[in-house]
């Protein structure tokens, strides 16, 4: 049987000049992941580098024991909520999670199934005939998870999903996110602090591209000697050093 | 999924347009003209316009039927000219209009203050009934112009006449390589019965089918480009790139799916308006029409590969540029199209885009052409698939993030987080 895993090893990712990974290694198990980082962190291109929106340039990615340059693979195994994202204004919910779903390869009974299940999950099932456009950001965002959970992928990858949400919003959705980790591997990438001590046990800190904290928040806590974690990743990214 | 694509296309601004576009051109090009029943001709007709018109060929009824022309233009100072097939009207300044008086004067010899007083009785070019020679008549006073021919050689007028185009700017019809459509004259009673019978024998729907895919062609050659941009720029404009981009379907399926929803629907739109010919001439000469199969068989062979062309480039340019460029692209090439081939199959080679035969006579020049039309037609089939399989490939590279490393960076930057 294939672990569910993400093993990434010395990964190097550039711009033409600039450096936008360095030498980063991560291991990523079952449960919730939280990445946190600067804006300019390097956090969406590891995103975009894990779903294979990016090629690797130097090191290595390994996905459920499938290496990331096995794109076919890679894409069923992966549900990914991008950041800057948004979904054919004029199409209805229910529509623009079946043609996602024609998209995955989905047979049409399984697509059926899975949109009544997961809008019943996102709190979406009575404005399944609303038009895109005429949801609120919070839904929108919502909406998003449901189509990145559509094929039900082994990894979910979500991208600052909770910037510009509401106090309500952002909790819902960090339930959700929380409420699939049980069985998959949920990355979540986000430089809200509080975001990530609410839902993640395991976190990973990136700054400048470098990988300066790798493991459990109560260690980091611990390790930078300071009493929660807000102050522990403030610590961790001002003294450059790795913990 | 081609179903999908076909939906969101078919509710879509462009689509609606394209399908407007049609209607009208097959209303206002075809159905309006050809809505009443042709009447075999008759020997005791005073002409016989209505069956089409002959190029003669005759220097001499060029060179008289161009002068008259030029010397009408010359009188109002308005001169027609077609730059990129389209009517333009030119308007000379006073030393431009000096160095056309020269010209016209060194053709017929008249002053210029002669050349304005014969124009206002505006001369035509007729053949003599009796000695069979091309005479340019002045009604009214029944003058004849000084035959060109008498003064000067044929080289000689086509030198002249090239000047007076230079002057005129692009599209004027008095260069040289237009000059011979300046020699056409209408049929006589033989000649038109001889075509109309010809049409007859064709069941008139072969002429007819014809003359139909001849006005498609040209607005089906253009605007399933628009179609096509709107449809491959929609996914960046809605933001669903990566959403899209990370799915597992294939960049071939994607990309085919949506062209060949792009091709269905507009070739239905084209087929439906065969159709409605089709009844239109089946009512048209009750027992009479061979078979409305031509119409759907010439419009498949005919018009589908220049909507699968347009198309393919405005899919491919899109992809390729992420901007509207394929349009720009269209636009030009069917213009330059339009402007260069000539009316009937007569200007048909490998790479003529639009092929043209605007009449329902004339079945002979079509079918002494038809292998070589059939070779045009399979070219831009084919060119037009290597093109959408060339944009699946850009896809693909795009989705793994291998392409335009520029526009890499100019995203990324962005939305570095």
């Amino acid at each position: 049987m294939i672990r569910k895993k993400i093993e990434i090893k010395n990964l190097t990712q550039r711009y033409g000049k600039k450096t936008a990974l360095k030498d980063v290694s991560l291991e990523i198990e079952t449960g919730m992941f939280g990445l946190l980082g600067r804006n300019g962190a390097g956090k969406t291109t590891l995103m975009r580098t894990l779903v294979g929106l990016l090629p690797v340039n130097a090191g290595e990615i390994v996905l459920c024991g499938i290496p990331v340059s096995n794109i076919p693979e890679v894409r069923n195994m992966i549900g990914y909520l991008p950041q800057e994202f948004s979904l054919y204004p004029n199409m209805k919910v229910d529509e623009v999670l079946d043609y996602i779903g024609v998209l995955s390869n989905m047979p049409k009974t399984v697509r059926r199934e899975r949109i009544d299940e997961l809008l019943e999950k996102v709190n979406l099932q009575s404005d399944r005939l609303k038009k895109v456009k005429s949801l609120s950001g919070g839904m929108k965002r919502r909406l998003g998870m449901a189509q990145a959970l559509l094929h039900d992928p082994e990894i979910l990858i979500a991208d600052e999903p909770t910037v510009g949400l509401d106090p309500e919003e952002r909790v819902r959705l960090r339930n959700l996110l929380a409420a699939e980790a049980e069985d998959k591997i949920v990355i979540l990438s986000t430089h809200i602090v509080e975001d990530i001590e609410a839902v993640c046990k395991n976190t990973a800190i990136l700054d400048e591209g470098r990988l300066v904290y790798d493991g459990t928040i109560d260690r980091l806590i611990g390790e930078t000697n300071t009493t929660g974690i807000e102050d522990a990743y403030l610590k961790a990214i001002h003294s450059r050093e790795v913990f | 999924m081609l179903l999908k694509e076909g939906k969101k296309i078919l509710i879509s601004i462009p689509f609606l347009i394209y399908v407007i576009v049609m209607a009208v051109a097959y209303q206002s090009q075809y159905s309006s003209a050809n809505h009443e029943e042709l009447a075999q001709p008759q020997p005791e007709q005073e002409q016989y316009l209505e069956y089409g018109s002959i190029d003669t060929g005759d220097t001499e009824m060029i060179m008289q039927g161009a002068v008259a022309k030029l010397i009408a233009e010359y009188s109002n100072n308005s001169y027609s000219s077609y730059p990129f097939g389209f009517y333009k009207e030119v308007r000379l300044n006073d030393n431009e209009r000096d160095e056309m008086g020269e010209i016209l004067t060194a053709m017929t010899g008249y002053t210029p203050e002669q050349i304005i007083e014969t124009a206002f009785k505006i001369p035509y070019v007729t053949v003599d009934e009796e000695s069979g020679n091309t005479v340019m008549v002045v009604p009214d006073t029944g003058e004849d112009i000084p035959i060109v021919s008498d003064r000067i050689s044929y080289q000689e007028f086509q030198k002249l006449m090239d000047q007076a185009a230079e002057l005129i700017g692009g599209g004027s019809s008095y260069s040289s390589e237009q000059l011979e459509a300046l020699g056409r004259r209408p049929l006589n009673y033989e000649e038109a019965e001889a075509v109309y019978q010809q049409l007859k024998a064709g069941g008139y729907s072969e002429g007819y089918a014809r003359l139909l895919c001849d006005y498609m062609c040209i607005f089906a050659g253009l605007f399933p480009a628009f179609i096509s941009v709107a449809v491959w720029l929609r996914d960046r404009s809605a933001k669903m790139r990566d959403i899209i981009w990370t799915r597992k379907t294939s960049s071939i399926r994607l990309t085919f799916a949506r062209y060949g929803a792009i091709i269905l629907l507009c070739s239905v739109v084209v087929l439906v308006i065969a159709g409605i010919a089709a009844l239109g001439l089946a009512r048209l000469y009750p027992g009479d029409v061979s078979g409305i199969s031509e119409f759907f068989i010439l419009m498949i062979i005919w018009v589908i590969p220049s909507i699968m062309t347009s198309a393919a480039v405005g899919a491919f340019f899109t992809e390729l540029t992420d901007t509207p460029l394929g349009i720009l692209f269209m636009l030009g090439y069917w213009f330059m199209n339009l402007s260069i081939t000539s009316l009937t199959m007569g200007g048909l080679n490998w790479f003529t885009f639009i092929p043209r035969h605007n009449t329902q006579f004339l079945a002979d020049q079509f079918n002494e052409k038809y292998l070589l039309f059939l070779t045009n037609r399979f070219i831009f089939t084919a060119v037009s698939i290597l093109l959408m399989l060339i944009t699946a490939l850009v896809l693909e590279r795009k989705r793994r993030g291998r392409w335009l490393r520029l526009e890499k960076i100019g995203i990324h930057h962005r939305k570095e987080s």
